[in-house]
């Protein structure tokens, strides 16, 4: 390759390394402002009780209904869509009468858009994860990390099984 | 101390590095680590500096963590979000100054061109140890998951709690030393002939470049710009 080429290839590269940073400082700065608009998950989570004020069981007869949050960052990884498809087949198959019913919902979550930051602490997540919460009369009571997933992903029916044991434990109002 | 805890420890690392996640900078650092093919003492020192990046970076952060001086939420998420943003302009730079497509002048003769070649040479070590720490920070979802999630328990209930960090960090890093290796033997005859027509090391040094820049690329759009 000739001499100016080659001066030229290196300069337009490390234009562009300078240049994504750049993008990425104007990003952080318009992102730390945005979030005027909250989604439905985040108006449902702002009227929960602390994550960590749990109760050991739930009322009996009372309303009560289980979320299966997926959580996961602008990042998508092969294993993580693995873990987000696995984990909402099962639901869909294992509890589709509960689902029909609004006794079980399966939401895929976002973490890095500002107004679902507030999981992050919330759930003490470090990963992206799968988190049982329990709601009665739309008040948080329970909640629990299936911290497991990782280590299953690769043994599909193992996986399919702890997340199967690991919701209806908590349909029961067992916590496993 | 017990062994079981501590193969884990070691198991968790291997399961780290041969996950699809990290793919990408594994291949930038054994084509780092194995840049020298004719030279497989300098590929061992280079990957084993690579090893000890890696470890040191996984013993501080764990140290972090044990003692409760960070919280794991904050630390991973600000891991796994601000270092994959930055890693791929740095890579990119690295590729650029590995192919030498921006002039850099050194003297080239004499008894200070020896020094600053000795000099380059050592430095070529030292990256290897700041690559190793840098990718180790670089937490992808699946080994901020096993790290955060299964080592620093791990060490938590189990002591010497650092112990478990080192051993995961080792483990981290042996696929990619073992490939490197694997690639400095077996492209030795290879490498000599190509030694015969003075273009081992150019041939090496391009191919690094050219990964360190594809892989720069990679981390630039998925992580930096996230258009893919």
């Amino acid at each position: 390759m000739p001499q100016t080429a080659k001066r030229s290839l290196g300069v337009v590269l490390l234009l562009f390394a300078a240049g994504s940073l750049v993008a990425l400082a104007v990003k952080d700065r318009g992102g730390a402002g945005g979030g005027a608009a909250r989604g439905v998950m985040a108006a449902r989570q702002s009227d929960r009780s602390n994550p960590s004020d749990q109760s050991d069981k739930p009322a009996p007869n009372a309303n009560r209904h289980l979320v299966v949050y997926y959580f996961h960052g602008n990042f998508r990884c092969p294993t993580c869509n693995t873990i987000e498809r696995l984990s909402r087949e099962t639901i869909e198959k294992e509890f589709s009468q509960d689902l029909r019913a609004g006794r079980v919902m399966f939401q895929a979550v976002n973490t890095d858009e500002p107004d679902n930051r507030h999981f992050v602490q919330d759930y003490l997540l470090f990963a992206q994860s799968l988190v049982l919460v329990e709601y009665v009369d739309d008040k948080q009571t329970r909640w629990e990390n299936r911290k497991r997933i990782w280590e299953l992903v690769h043994d599909e029916p193992a996986f399919r099984k702890y997340v199967r044991d690991g919701v209806r434990a908590f349909l029961k109002g067992e916590q496993s | 101390m017990e062994a079981v805890p501590l193969a884990g420890a070691l198991w968790l690392g291997v399961l780290t590095s041969i996950s699809p996640c990290p793919l990408a900078s594994n291949v930038a650092a054994i084509s780092f680590v194995a840049r020298d093919l004719t030279q497989p003492r300098r590929v061992l020192l280079s990957g084993l500096l690579y090893t000890l990046g890696r470890t040191v970076a996984y013993v501080a952060l764990t140290g972090l963590l044990v003692f409760g001086l960070l919280s794991i939420p904050a630390v991973s998420n600000f891991l796994q979000q601000h270092l994959n943003q930055v890693l791929g302009p740095i890579l990119i730079v690295a590729g650029v100054v590995l192919l030498e497509l921006v002039p850099i002048r050194l003297p080239s003769s004499g008894r200070l061109g020896e020094a600053v070649q000795g000099r380059v040479e050592r430095w070529g070590l030292v990256a290897a140890g700041l690559l190793g720490f840098l990718f180790a920070l670089a937490f992808c979802p699946v080994s901020a998951a096993l790290f955060f999630g299964s080592l620093i328990p791990l060490s938590l209930n189990h002591t010497p709690h650092l112990l478990y960090p080192v051993l995961y960090g080792i483990g981290t890093a042996v696929p990619v030393i073992v490939i490197a290796a694997g690639l400095s033997t077996g492209a030795s005859a290879v490498g000599k002939w190509l030694q015969q027509l003075g273009r081992v090391e150019a041939v090496a040094r391009t191919v690094t470049g050219l990964l360190f820049v594809g892989v720069g690329l990679y981390y630039v759009l998925a992580h930096t710009l996230e258009v893919i």
